[in-house]
């Protein structure tokens, strides 16, 4: 049973370099603290297993790639809409594992809603799909395969999610 | 084995840093990893419990491609520029999910993508940049 009532959350934050003002009060606790020490440590320190799922399977590869910044920057952009994004799970239907239902794109996404998108398979227009949020733009977005996938973000987040739902003919349980 | 990047290269401001979190959610559990409990904020996802199942640091030049593999290799290309707006272009690729996506992510911001299943849950990969990456 855990002794410190100090926010693991901020803990969290604090390991990532995410603490922002509270960067200075989580150093001092965690100065004093025994157990939030050792707790840092365990977090901080390197990641040394993979399961067999793991980032390699899963992210093949991950390109930090050249940009056309002045065609990024002149390109007009399909703006998203405020709101924060409803609670996708809890619209899912027909699915045991509360992922969210994908939406048929109407043009611009509002509402309660937010930035959806359902994106068809196979489909790689990076001046169409251009999703603008204020943290992440989804520029270009390919799935195959028959899945599906969904975009949701901007609304004032810095989290973007997009979920793909494999298509009938891919099974990928426990694969990844 | 992914372990955390050398950091001199982030230190001499030219590697753009991506922290990278493999999560497992389900509804087996109520058991939220703290960790993760700002991204489970953000994503309203239904699951009710978040297990962090693997996490790394990438530092990836501009124009490099970090390629998880094994041995956590990066392979380094030519530097190039960032987008205007200080947003970093990331092309994130997903062989088995036949999945491919640019995407420009702010300092501070992350990326998730979710979907396939595992143990009753589901896997979500977390692409985030740190607000000083």
């Amino acid at each position: 049973m855990s002794a410190c009532k100090y926010s693991r959350e901020w803990l969290a934050a604090f390991v990532d370099g995410e603490a922002s003002e509270r960067t200075t009060q989580t150093r001092d606790h965690v100065e004093r603290c025994r157990e939030c020490q050792a707790l840092v440590a365990q977090w901080a320190g390197p990641v040394t297993s993979c399961a067999r799922w793991s980032i390699a399977a899963w992210a093949r590869s991950i390109r930090s790639s050249p940009c056309r910044t002045s065609a990024t920057a002149s390109r007009p952009r399909r703006a998203v809409p405020s709101g924060r994004a409803s609670r996708p799970g809890g619209t899912t239907s027909g699915s045991s594992i509360g992922a969210p239902s994908p939406v048929r794109s109407r043009g611009r996404a509002g509402g309660a809603g937010g930035a959806r998108r359902r994106l068809p398979a196979r489909r790689a227009a990076p001046s169409v799909l251009e999703l603008t949020g204020p943290a992440v733009v989804v520029e270009a977005l390919e799935v195959g395969g028959g899945a599906s996938a969904v975009v949701w973000g901007g609304g004032g987040e810095t989290s973007t999610l997009i979920w793909v739902q494999p298509g009938a003919e891919d099974s990928h349980e426990g694969t990844f | 084995m992914l372990g955390r990047a050398a950091p001199a290269r982030r230190r001499a401001g030219r590697a753009r840093t991506l922290n990278i979190k493999v999560v497992k959610a389900n509804n087996k559990s109520k058991a939220v990893d703290p960790r993760l409990e700002k991204l489970v904020k953000e994503w309203k996802l239904s699951f009710t419990a978040y297990e962090l199942a693997d996490e790394a640091v990438l530092d990836l030049d501009i124009g490099s491609v970090g390629a998880c593999s094994s041995q956590g290799r990066v392979d380094e290309r030519p530097r190039q520029e960032m987008v205007a707006d200080g947003k970093l272009k990331v092309e994130l690729t997903i062989e088995k999910l036949k999945f491919k996506a640019t995407v420009l992510i702010a300092a501070g911001a992350t990326l998730a993508v979710g979907g396939p299943a595992i143990n009753d849950g589901a896997l979500i990969l977390a692409l985030t940049r740190p607000k000083s990456g």
